[in-house]
């Protein structure tokens, strides 16, 4: 079998001295900004997600393997293999992102990497401890079915989680057009990280943009309306055990409550908000006020 | 995993942060005025007029009472930045005064407690009557 490197585990030094280049950068030029605590916190989740996936990883490779025996084909090394792997791959990615936004199960799990009202190369490293609690390698399970080496599985999603580092700034205006319309760049993904409401649930690819405008979730940065970053209810903590786990305790809160077998099942698999009086605000909810109100205002 | 790794990786993160705060300073935000107040919360509301304003004297908390829906917002100084909630009756389990300082009790994971120091007692008086009728 071929042995592959990590790409993560190779491009972390680089990560973190980019992450010093931009503090210096935002220092001087205040293109972007830092806040300590946030900062620490940022990278005390990413080290944690380290750590927590490193310890999990048995359970992903074990699932893996348990799969591999029913794949259709061996699609085996070729140039042309690692290709398409890395495109189908970046396929799932972005309907599993998508997922992680309008489901509540999931997003008690990536809701960590939004928790951050800055937007630097930091936030990128703010990753979830929890990944395990969700049923994220089965959204990958068809790549291994369709006959894709378990190993360039790996190491085509660690590729496609380094592109994503990059993105995370606010340093970087826009690239040409061309680029702008194929790839995720750091403008398309500051929307992504954006709670205005005409910005929410969008631009979910990991490194190709074309996925969004296929599947109608594109929404471009407009200069006249700045991103404003973090959740709609941001969270008033830098502790990083309250960030990983405070959307799963407030699910479980929620389901503590629920009064019927429609209304467990809502507090899981509706989209975060979801209340039964529907007296809390969804993306869909903030949206639909944010058009009321533009309408007020100009008929007013 | 291997602990020299470990630990090496937390004492980079600790080296990170003071970087940051030798870069950026460690002095948090202040809600010292009542138009930034009246800025962020028209930023983040769909609907927001302003009917009244409490800034705390020490610039961490202040409360806004929305014209538009009588609704009351309470905004917390976090980072460099601010964090608000709207008080309702689920969410606001308890207001105690002592004297002119407002101390709100929250069933909030991230935000449990909120102390606002206001400038005289019967400012206090009139918002803790304002939060009970919530």
């Amino acid at each position: 079998m071929m042995h592959l490197p990590d790409p993560v585990a190779l491009a972390t030094p680089f990560f973190i001295l980019l992450v010093i280049a931009e503090m210096i950068f935002a220092r001087f030029s205040g293109r972007a900004r830092f806040e300590p605590r946030d900062t620490a916190a940022s990278l005390l989740m990413g080290f944690g997600s380290v750590v927590i996936g490193a310890s999990f990883a048995f359970l992903f490779l074990g699932i893996a393997r348990a799969l591999q025996p029913f794949r259709v084909a061996d699609l085996g090394w070729s140039w042309l293999a690692f290709a398409a792997c890395f495109l189908l791959d970046d396929f799932i990615y972005y309907w599993w992102h998508r997922a992680s936004h309008r489901v509540r199960w999931l997003w008690a799990d990536h809701v960590n990497h939004h928790s951050s009202q800055h937007y630097n190369l930091s936030t990128a490293l703010r990753q979830s401890w929890s990944g395990h609690l969700t049923p994220g390698l089965f959204f990958r399970a068809p790549l291994v079915l369709i006959g894709f080496p378990i190993p360039m599985l790996a190491f085509v999603h660690g590729l496609n989680l380094v592109y994503q580092f990059w993105i995370h700034t606010e340093a970087i205006g826009m690239f040409p057009r061309a680029i702008e319309a194929v790839m995720n760049t750091p403008s398309h993904h500051r929307v992504h990280h954006a709670t205005n409401p005409d910005y929410l649930d969008s631009n979910y690819a990991g490194v190709f943009i074309v996925w969004d405008r296929m599947f109608g979730t594109f929404v471009a940065e407009r200069v006249e309306e700045p991103a404003r970053y973090g959740i709609v209810r941001n969270l008033a903590t830098f502790n990083v055990l309250k960030i990983a786990f405070h959307e799963w305790i407030g699910m479980f809160a929620d389901l503590t409550k629920a009064r019927s077998p429609h209304e467990v099942f809502c507090y899981i698999f509706a989209p975060p908000g979801w209340s039964p009086d529907g007296s809390r605000d969804t993306s869909d909810s903030l949206k639909m006020q944010w058009v009321s109100r533009n309408a007020q205002s100009q008929s007013g | 995993m291997n602990l020299f790794y470990l630990l090496g990786s937390l004492a980079g993160i600790a080296l990170l942060a003071l970087l940051c705060v030798a870069l950026f300073g460690a002095s948090g935000a202040r809600i010292a005025a009542a138009h930034t107040l009246e800025a962020y919360l028209a930023q983040i509301l769909p609907h927001f007029r302003v009917r009244n304003i409490a800034l705390g004297e020490d610039a961490k908390a202040a409360l806004a009472e929305n014209d538009v829906d009588g609704t009351i917002h309470l905004v917390v100084a976090h980072g460099d930045g601010m964090v608000a909630r709207k008080l309702s009756r689920p969410l606001l389990r308890a207001v105690e005064r002592n004297g002119a300082v407002l101390s709100l009790s929250l069933a909030d994971f991230t935000l449990p407690r909120a102390a606002l120091i206001l400038p005289d007692s019967a400012i206090a008086a009139a918002w803790e009557k304002k939060l009970w009728g919530l």
